[in-house]
């Protein structure tokens, strides 16, 4: 009964002229955004953040999350058609994105994306509205122990993402954990492998190793390969075919229920959503040939998953005042502008913003559901252009792009250093997607680690003690013992390696 | 040839007259006033305050520029090589006073390169622990620290961060071992407070207010040598016994070394105008933050304390961020 009453009084805010208007002006903001590869939501919320100012505080807040989730949906739209995943959510987007695309089917890879992002928002919303305050208690029950040993579980599933040796995984992780470890130390503050560079004292950006190792890389590899480059003519079909909605459902399904419930976390959940989804679609699969080549599990499982994520993220923002990754901590300050203090009586004191802002989302996802797939046809025919106008393009947006992110040229030429790094990886038939998750998972990994042992005086066994973590490590071995069995791993070299 | 010089003439007469009076004009143009920390970031919040009241009153434009990294180093460096001419000004906090003693080297002299404007916001710290934590109050949590020594964990928002001095502070006046735990920013160590993941934390009053009034956290003290407003029923540390204990988080601003004196009284006479307007003391007394500040000379002499204060400790602690 509350229920309808409460999302009576969302409906009431959220459905009014400004706030439809303010709705679409966030989404179409965040899925241009999306697009342009570098420029981030983080930095086009931070940059909007002063125009909030004579706004009122539910116009504000539902614009903002417009960008915010409408930023998902236009991130993977690079990622399939040129192999730039802007976010770190749609690094897997890219692996079967880009290969469906290659194929000729980069309107189907686009259309399975739009409408697996739609299907998880709206019952990530539903979801919102019904257990919200419940499952923001939960967020609170991850501690630095139940991280690592999260985190643990995402490394070892990084391994899976790879297709091919390996030991070849094994080094592009390691390799990336090593990047990810320059900066400074957490606990002493030591500037660890800077090199006194100023422009590294605060670490690399993922976005810098993103653009360089997948696109950059990417575009060089293709230079030197003239034969990669054709597009086969079936470029017209737009929509899944009957067949495609068929094996989709179950891994949106499993995708919607996996980032619903990792994106509530704090620290990106989110992001661990979508790569975990593709390796339970992987493993599940009847054909995990496909997988790495353009399987259509691969792109439909992890967007779900991380539009489905990039909902609940809200959950403990809403409900607890918790920011549960940067962009959140940025709507929080927008909220603190307007004289909202979030937290836990934001719920009670201010319904009509608080539901007003969760049916606002509804409404947003079928705004983009509606923006995105009248434009598939306008994006696949961006492939078509020959390539010396598109690359040099990319080349510029990228450039663009990681310039803005600290107004620093020194980024520029460390993109640059990372195209080389690509096209290296590349020619020793090396995955970039592993890499990047080392990269993000690493510098996460060592800190929860280290609080986990410094909170308990470093004492080891509360890795163990704790139920949720003894759970995370279980599972992290299992999956371990599976992917080095070496019967399961005969299979896998040979079904991998045929290309 | 006539026109040419009667024009010029009056030109002449023109910036000879305006002379005087130009050397106390401000804003003459646009001021860009930078931010050394990330958008949303409650200094940013407040210089995007001061930015719109002060277009508001001035006419011009006032914009706020974020540039973070490097514990405040790259955003200050930057204003430390502008010119003095007013246009270019900063708004940064106490890491301003700590930097010199947590770094060997800073690409700027604290001392020369940048002069203080004046007090923008200040408010204090606030202790507290999770509601179900066995700590009613400060002396039980100081017991607890004594009987259990290197067991009491205390949260900060980073190495050489405000809250990590302050945490220096309480383990230094109470005579107790605590285990710092750092942060990667306040929020995440907030959260892991609220949870009781660990044990306590100093926080700024405007992020543990909400949680307070909900009951899932307890504030044990303030941190500032007087009661605050925002909390009239928490004791201080000094009045609980432990001497002279003040930890008080500000955010000031700060001009380029060369800047004029008289400019640097105008924009402290404009800033403070600002602040002082009734609905800016309200928006922020709301969050347990003072607005506004004292004459400028006592802002400087406050800045040298604060750097000697902290020099103190950090050196004595062995803190440091390089």
């Amino acid at each position: 009964m509350d229920i309808f009453a409460n999302l009576l009084i969302g409906l009431q805010t959220a459905g009014s002229l400004t706030n439809l208007f303010y709705c679409f002006v966030g989404v179409f903001l965040g899925t241009a955004i999306g697009v342009l590869p570098g420029l981030g939501p983080t930095a086009t919320i931070a940059i909007l953040l002063p125009i909030t100012f004579t706004m009122g505080p539910e116009n504000a807040l539902i614009m903002l999350a417009g960008i915010y989730y409408g930023a998902q949906y236009g991130g993977s739209t690079t990622a399939i058609l040129v192999n730039l995943p802007g976010e770190p959510s749609s690094v897997v987007t890219a692996i079967d994105g880009y290969q469906m695309a290659r194929k000729g089917r980069a309107g189907v890879a686009l259309s399975t994306a739009a409408i697996s992002s739609f299907v998880a928002g709206t019952i990530a919303t539903l979801l919102i509205a019904l257990f919200a305050p419940i499952l923001g208690e939960v967020a609170l029950k991850f501690g630095p122990a139940e991280y690592f040993s999260l985190l643990s579980l995402g490394l070892v599933a990084a391994l899976v993402l790879a297709h091919g040796s390996l030991l070849q995984a094994f080094g592009t992780v390691i390799v990336g954990l090593l990047l990810g470890l320059i900066g400074p130390d957490v606990n002493s503050g030591v500037q660890r492998f800077t090199f006194g560079i100023t422009g590294m004292q605060d670490g690399i950006s993922f976005v810098i190793v993103a653009m360089g190792v997948f696109g950059l890389g990417e575009i060089v590899a293709n230079l030197g390969d003239e034969s990669g480059r054709s597009v086969s003519g079936t470029i017209s079909k737009m929509l899944p075919s009957r067949e495609d909605v068929r094996r989709m459902a179950a891994p949106v399904m499993r995708g919607t229920a996996l980032g619903s419930l990792l994106g509530i976390l704090p620290g990106g959940g989110a992001m661990l959503a979508s790569f975990a989804s593709y390796t339970v679609e992987k493993k599940l699969s009847k054909r995990p040939d496909e997988f790495g080549k353009g399987a259509i599990e691969g792109v439909a499982g992890p967007e779900a998953a991380n539009n489905a994520g990039a909902q609940t993220a809200f959950i403990p923002m809403l409900t607890l005042g918790v920011p549960s990754n940067s962009i959140m901590a940025l709507i929080i300050g927008a909220m603190i502008i307007q004289g909202i203090q979030p937290g836990p009586s934001v719920m009670i004191e201010q319904p009509a913003l608080f539901w007003g802002v969760i049916v606002s989302m509804w409404i947003g996802n079928l705004m983009l559901l509606v923006l995105n797939l009248p434009m598939i046809g306008l994006w696949v025919r961006m492939i078509g252009i020959p390539y010396h106008f598109l690359f040099p393009a990319i080349l510029v947006f990228c450039a663009i792009g990681a310039f803005s992110l600290s107004n620093s040229t020194f980024d520029v030429f460390l993109l640059a250093l990372f195209g080389v790094v690509g096209y290296v990886l590349r020619k020793l038939d090396c995955e970039p997607a592993p890499l990047l998750l080392g990269f993000i998972l690493g510098p996460m990994m060592e800190e929860n680690l280290r609080r986990a042992l410094m909170i308990n005086r470093g004492d080891a066994t509360v890795l163990f003690t704790r139920p949720i973590s003894c759970a995370l490590l279980m599972g992290a071995v299992a999956l371990l013992v599976m992917v080095l069995l070496p019967s399961i791993r005969a299979k896998r070299d040979v079904a991998f390696q045929e290309e | 040839m006539f026109r040419l010089h009667s024009a010029l003439g009056t030109a002449l007469a023109v910036l000879m007259l305006s002379q005087p009076a130009m050397a106390a004009e401000w804003p003459t143009g646009t001021v860009t006033i930078i931010v050394p920390y990330t958008p949303g970031n409650i200094t940013d919040i407040a210089a995007r305050i001061v930015a719109q009241k002060l277009s508001e009153s001035t006419g011009q434009s006032f914009i706020v520029e974020n540039k973070p990294g490097a514990s405040t180093q790259i955003g200050t460096a930057e204003v430390a090589r502008a010119e003095p001419d007013g246009r270019t000004l900063l708004i940064t906090g106490a890491g301003f006073a700590t930097n010199p003693a947590l770094f060997a080297e800073l690409p700027y002299d604290t001392d020369k390169d940048l002069v203080p404007v004046g007090l923008v916001v200040s408010n204090p710290l606030v202790l507290v622990t999770a509601a179900d934590k066995p700590y009613p109050d400060f002396a039980a949590l100081v017991d607890f620290a004594k009987a259990n020594p290197g067991q009491l964990t205390m949260a900060s928002g980073g190495n050489g961060t405000l809250s990590h001095m302050a945490e220096a502070l309480t383990a230094l006046v109470t005579g107790t071992e605590l285990i710092h735990v750092p942060y990667k920013g306040g929020s995440a160590a907030a959260t892991d407070t609220l949870s009781g993941h660990v044990d306590s934390m100093w926080d700024n009053p405007s992020s543990a207010m909400p949680q307070i009034e909900a009951g899932r956290i307890r504030p044990l003290a303030v941190s500032s040598a007087h009661r605050s407003d925002a909390f009239p029923d928490v004791p201080t540390v000094g009045e609980l016994g432990h001497g002279n204990f003040e930890v008080i988080n500000w955010f000031a601003m700060f001009a380029p070394g060369e800047t004029d004196p008289e400019l640097l009284d105008t924009i402290h006479d404009q800033v403070q105008a600002a602040l002082e307007l009734p609905d800016v003391q309200e928006r922020f007394a709301k969050d347990g933050v003072t607005a506004g500040g004292p004459s400028r000379s006592d802002f400087t002499a406050f800045v040298a304390a604060e750097t000697a204060k902290w020099g103190e400790i950090i050196r004595a602690n062995g803190i440091h961020a390089d």
